[in-house]
């Protein structure tokens, strides 16, 4: 008899699910989250930006502002957005390759910003 | 697909293709991704019992969490993995999408909910970063407001609608505690909503 998709998809969700909370839990319990530097103390000499957005912080740093932090930034939501209709248009081969293009990107300013600013949290 | 127009299809669907039953097609992301959000949902709402935004409150009632309240630093904790862990599991999740087509035709519409639904995270862990109301959220949202300063004629009532006051010197402003806390959530939440709907609307997960 064949088995319930509901029953397959639950499966599967449920044990996801699970292995989520134990590595979200984990990393609570090992891994504080920071709370940086308070207002009231004296200022810091140079910021950091969280993780997630050090490509930005790469992009400010080497570019003008105009530049690195609107139309740079637009432009790699705007090809992300247009993804469909590139592949459409350009074909599979080439579509694909400008999305990896801008994942490559992306992937290589993140690891600029680890490798030049002391990170984390 | 007639059958599945029904959001209650989505969460109950009559056909399932076999190959998408498999956990090395879509690794759950997509729903760990959700997972993730009702998380940050319950951790956030446990967070506002005793969080006050403010350049002066904001960091102050953090510390008093993490300190004071019993278990407030652990539920903080969490709160901000499972921020982390959403950013990964969401861009993963859009890796997979591309790496399997299923951007292509009848799905571009939810594709592009997709992309703003990751806008939207990034913009809620943004505004999350902003309330911590340290010296560095000062200097993220000193910067932010500056960048939305570029834009012609918009710029400066964007900032103040997104922001608030400018001259903040913390980041912690009851605007972005608003956005943080209840328009960006609902937002992701309906178009979440919506983009679980499409997925069995537009014919559900395709085998490579």
């Amino acid at each position: 008899m064949a088995r319930s998709p509901i029953k397959d998809l639950t499966e599967k969700e449920g044990i996801a699910s699970i292995l989520f909370i134990v590595l979200c839990t984990a990393l609570a319990l090992t891994f504080p989250a920071g709370l940086g530097t308070s207002n009231l103390a004296p200022s810091a000499s140079h910021a950091v930006a969280p993780w997630i957005f050090g490509p930005f912080q790469i992009l400010l740093l080497y570019l003008p502002p105009w530049l690195g932090a609107l139309v740079f930034p637009l432009l790699i939501i705007a090809g992300l957005a247009a993804l469909p209709w590139l592949v459409d248009y350009l074909g599979d081969k080439l579509g694909q390759r400008i999305f990896m293009t801008l994942i490559v990107l992306v992937m290589v300013l993140l690891i600029w910003f680890m490798v030049k600013e002391v990170w984390w949290i | 697909m007639k059958d599945q127009k029904n959001f209650v299809h989505h969460i109950r669907p009559i056909f399932v293709p076999s190959k998408a039953l498999s956990v090395l097609y879509t690794f759950c992301l997509g729903g760990v991704s959700f997972l993730a959000f009702v998380v940050l949902g319950v951790t956030g709402l446990l967070l506002m019992f005793h969080y006050q935004p403010g350049n002066s409150t904001g960091f102050s009632s953090l510390l008093t969490l993490a300190s004071v309240i019993p278990y407030g630093g652990m539920i903080r904790n969490l709160h901000y993995w499972a921020g982390q862990l959403m950013v990964v599991t969401v861009n993963l999740h859009m890796l997979r999408v591309v790496w399997t087509h299923s951007y292509k035709p009848p799905k571009q519409l939810n594709w592009l909910v997709g992309v703003a639904l990751l806008m939207l995270i990034l913009f809620l862990d943004f505004t999350g970063y902003l309330l911590i109301g340290s010296q560095e959220s000062g200097a993220a949202a000193t910067v932010a407001v500056n960048i939305l300063g570029l834009i012609p004629g918009l710029g400066i009532g964007l900032a103040q609608v997104l922001f608030g006051e400018p001259s903040a010197i913390s980041g912690s402003t009851l605007v972005v505690y608003v956005w943080h806390c209840f328009a960006l959530p609902m937002i992701a939440l309906f178009l979440q909503l919506y983009h679980f709907w499409r997925i069995r609307r537009d014919g559900g997960v395709r085998p490579l």
